[in-house]
């Protein structure tokens, strides 16, 4: 019943290739960021991450045309060994947002193949149906969810999973995060 | 409708990672019975049931307790009915809307229960009419319970639920040493460890989730 995100460490590369074809426009940190590698820097975890959240445009994933490197100012030291960039591109902005992270998560613990309708889910999240939508649909748009359309019995019926890829990404995200907290756990 | 935090992130990876755990347990919450609720009712079934063949029938068929003879069978009859109405509701209920091979899964196991139930009463039903009493009691407490032991391990193959499988390991072989000690211990082994090891599998299985 634990499954996905307790294995998911020990693969642990860190070269995380980010979300393939989520949003077009965010491509750009994944590619860069040969330095990627390094997180193991002095101060790694809080610095580096904070580098994220105070601007959260560029969050919002399909944002667009906002360069995702911007949010690597804020931390003002481009020096250090983690780099301006060192740890933002390793976290997908799909993913991390407070909102579709519950909801990843949320699906990630059905067994693969299990769909779960829309209120259910809705009732699990205790989140208002227009929340939830709009960031269902984000994650639709990357390829992390799939939404199908049914009837039980006569009723229509909102079916939501999350794919292969979707848990794929939420692995990679867990792996990330754990490499910002302890950079040298998966080096070795 | 979307409130403001929506799309906040994280101070830091560890808050991120404390959402990640405290949505999983309540997910998993949500999504699977209270352990307590499923097997609580049935070692409280088998506590009370069991508990009553042996003081009625105890070992070298002395009665320690007195009290009508179809007592304890019907106990143990209409316990079981309600463990079994309480305990499918309660897995209908943290299954429902989701649909998928888990679903299916669980349908096949509950069918396998039903299924073996139905066998071993029609097998005994029919050998039972050689037995004396106090073997027919061996016969159907030993059988039934030796059912209960091998569907909670396998039942642990399909859920990767270590727990069950300890669960369905005790039963088995204390059932086992209950119908080699011989009729009326039997009932008291089965009470006793049986129906506390239900019991405990609750407890420990709700601790597990918290």
């Amino acid at each position: 019943m634990t499954r996905p995100d307790n294995d998911a460490p020990s693969t642990a590369s860190p070269h995380n290739n980010a979300p393939p074809a989520t949003s077009p426009d965010n491509d750009t940190p994944s590619t860069t960021s040969p330095d990627n590698d390094t997180p193991s820097t002095t101060n790694p975890d809080n610095d580096a991450l904070s580098a994220t959240s105070p601007d959260n445009n560029a969050q919002s994933g399909a944002g667009p045309g906002d360069d995702p490197r911007s949010t690597g100012g804020p931390t003002g030291d481009p020096a250090p060994a983690a780099g301006p960039n060192g740890a933002l591109p390793d976290l997908d902005p799909v993913i991390h947002a407070q909102a579709r992270l519950r909801v990843v998560v949320a699906l990630s613990q059905l067994p693969g193949g299990d769909r779960i309708t829309f209120p259910r889910l809705q009732e699990i999240l205790r989140m208002t149906a227009g929340n939830l939508s709009v960031h269902l649909r984000k994650l639709e748009e990357a390829g992390y969810v799939e939404v199908t359309k049914t009837h039980r019995g006569r009723t229509p019926a909102t079916l939501v999973h999350l794919t292969q890829r979707g848990r794929f990404a939420f692995e990679e995200y867990v792996t990330a995060l754990r490499t910002l907290i302890d950079p040298g756990e998966d080096q070795s | 409708m979307t409130s403001t935090d929506d799309e906040s992130t994280f101070e830091d990876p560890g808050e991120a990672l404390r959402l990640i755990e405290r949505e999983r347990v309540n997910t998993i919450r949500h999504v699977t019975p209270d352990p307590r609720l499923m097997y609580w009712p049935w070692g409280v079934t088998w506590l009370i049931s069991f508990g009553l063949s042996f003081l009625r029938f105890g070992p070298d068929g002395k009665t320690l307790v007195d009290m009508p003879e179809w007592l304890p069978l019907i106990t143990l009859t209409g316990l079981l009915i309600t463990a079994g109405v309480f305990t499918g509701i309660v897995g209908a209920r943290a299954s429902r809307h989701i649909s998928g091979p888990s679903s299916r899964q669980g349908a096949a196991y509950g069918i396998s229960w039903s299924a073996g139930f139905t066998s071993l009463a029609v097998i005994f039903g029919r050998v039972g009419e050689q037995l004396p009493d106090e073997m027919l009691g061996l016969l159907w407490g030993g059988g039934m319970v030796a059912l209960v032991g091998v569907l909670y391990m396998a039942g642990s193959a399909i859920w990767d639920a270590r727990d069950m499988f300890v669960l369905g390991a005790w039963i088995s072989v204390v059932n086992v040493i209950g119908v080699l000690w011989g009729p009326g211990w039997h009932a008291l082994v089965v009470a006793v460890a049986g129906g506390g090891g239900l019991l405990v599998a609750g407890l420990i299985g709700w601790m597990h989730r918290r």
